[in-house]
């Protein structure tokens, strides 16, 4: 695991590109803040691929608990629970 | 203070495996105890109290299902949300009890004790055990497992065949133990044709094969649909055709069901459909690996077996599940829709089941064919039936106008899980 924290802007940044590229036929407004699994955006199996990405790019597990709070529903929310995993993980 | 569980309705069955012997009670009091651990392979759920201790299990792949929701300091308990919702609660209020978990709470201590049901496989298959090995040990597991559970349960067997190498390996599995084990085959009604799906055909060549008898249940798309809220409340679940109706099927009482289920999972050797240009059951777009973790850890989620039949009174019992460990433990070239499936069934199984079960490709159960008619699949979509649809019902059968909901309660093959604390 990177010792570097993250940030929140530059981690949002790079989800959502990820899931433009991943989802390209949603035809929902992907902003920041719309809820994916609410507009269908990603689905199960996205979500399945989509917590892959998030593991192998910023070395993060997402436990049950982060995965299934509120926050977790959005790009910015995601960004800011992986921004949080990281810190922990590096935490002394 | 322990809190004070009150089981609504009945918990699940309970179909466990502790490595000698089947285990058809949830483990004992002595079991929890002290550091040794039950290591309990299986399906089961549930709450049990004796002495100063209450405690709560769920098996490791969460094939059992329980549910718990406060009610003014105490925790109500039901292996389906549905009954906690009758009682009163909201379904953002319902919580799983988490898979492969044993919590003990003891009165006058503080927090309760938290502990794994059997420690997870990860890290890098065993290389020091070859795939023969491997198939040696699955093979010995479940004969083990079926001669235990069918002494234990004299009454009538009936296997789910599909003609497919998992439901005829368990066929002869009963097979060998028993001479009165039944096969039950389904197919839908066509209007207007008397052919048969693959897999209706091809059970009855697996059935002939291992001299069974062959009870067909051919039900009309309507009576399936007829049974729609059954199969959304009990399969807790309302995905993408994941409502597997084409299992519904009519039995005695007091039998015992037997399912070759698990094996699609363990192995990743799912393929998405395609019905009207449409694609279902797609997979994940990742290695295999980890495709086979997402499907494995998906199993903690829906009851579509154990839960559907099991609102018919239906005992179903999962044999594969009690060799989950050596599964898990399969090299990458074995998983997957290639040839490694049949290269594991042969070393498995050999000359014990029909060759062309070991030929024959993958069909699932919502199909019934690998090409032509699309079973229970087509009639769901041709009737206007879809994810959607099936969402909406589901809220509306727990109570709930906010599809938001659903989505709180199930994310990524875990409904929404904890331990209560109080």
């Amino acid at each position: 695991v990177s010792t570097i924290p993250l940030d929140a802007a530059q981690v949002a940044t790079e989800l959502e590109e990820f899931l433009r590229a991943q989802f390209p036929a949603t035809t929902v407004d992907l902003r920041r803040d719309v809820d994916l699994f609410e507009s269908g955006v990603v689905d199960s199996v996205g979500v399945a691929e989509t917590l892959a990405h998030i593991e192998e790019l910023y070395g993060v597990e997402v436990p049950d608990d982060v995965l299934l709070s509120d926050d977790f529903t959005t790009v910015d929310g995601m960004a800011r629970c992986i921004v949080e995993l990281r810190a922990r993980a590096i935490a002394p | 203070v322990v809190p004070s569980f009150r089981v609504i309705g009945r918990t699940g069955p309970c179909f466990g495996w502790d490595g000698s012997s089947v285990v058809q009670a949830l483990p004992g009091d002595d079991d929890l105890r002290g550091d040794a651990r039950p290591v309990v392979e299986g399906a089961f759920a549930g709450v049990g109290r004796s002495g100063d201790r209450t405690w709560l299990a769920r098996d490791p792949l969460g094939l059992g299902k329980l549910f718990w929701a406060a009610s003014n300091g105490d925790i109500d308990v039901a292996s389906h949300p549905a009954r906690l919702v009758e009682r009163g609660h909201a379904l953002d209020d319902c919580t799983a009890l988490p898979a492969n978990v044993v919590v003990t709470y003891e009165d006058g201590a503080g927090s309760p004790t938290v502990r794994p049901m059997v420690d997870p496989v990860g890290g890098e298959p065993d290389v020091t055990e070859s795939v023969e090995g491997l198939a040696a040990r699955i093979r010995a597991t479940v004969d083990g497992y079926v001669g235990g559970l069918l002494a234990a349960r004299p009454g009538p067997v009936i296997v789910c065949l599909s003609g497919g190498l998992d439901s005829t390996s368990v066929a002869a599995l009963a097979r060998a133990q028993r001479d009165d084990v039944v096969a039950i085959t389904f197919d839908l009604a066509r209007p207007g044709s008397r052919r048969r799906s693959e897999d209706f055909l091809a059970a009855h060549d697996a059935a002939r094969h291992l001299g069974l008898d062959v009870v067909p249940a051919i039900h009309s798309p309507e009576r399936l649909f007829e049974l729609l809220d059954t199969v959304l409340v009990a399969g807790i679940d309302w995905r993408d055709f994941n409502v597997s109706i084409a299992e519904l099927v009519g039995s005695p009482a007091e039998a015992t069901i037997l399912t070759g289920d698990l094996v699609n999972e363990l192995l990743a050797d799912y393929h998405s459909e395609t019905y009207e240009g449409r694609t279902y059951y797609r997979l994940p777009r990742l290695p295999i690996a980890a495709t086979r973790a997402a499907l494995v850890r998906g199993l903690a989620t829906s009851h579509r077996e154990i839960g559907v039949f099991g609102a018919f009174g239906l005992p179903v019992v999962q044999p594969y599940a009690a060799a989950r460990d050596a599964f898990l433990r399969l090299p990458d070239d074995v998983l997957g829709p290639g040839p490694g499936k049949a290269r594991l069934y042969r070393a498995m199984f050999g000359g014990d089941l029909p060759d062309a079960s070991y030929e024959r490709p993958k069909t699932r159960a919502q199909t019934g064919s690998a090409v032509g008619e699309r079973g229970v699949l087509a009639a769901c979509a041709d009737a206007g039936f879809d994810e959607r649809r099936f969402a909406r019902r589901f809220a509306e059968l727990h109570g709930v106008d906010d599809i938001g909901a659903l989505t709180r309660f199930l994310r990524a093959g875990r409904y929404r899980s904890g331990v209560p604390l109080k």
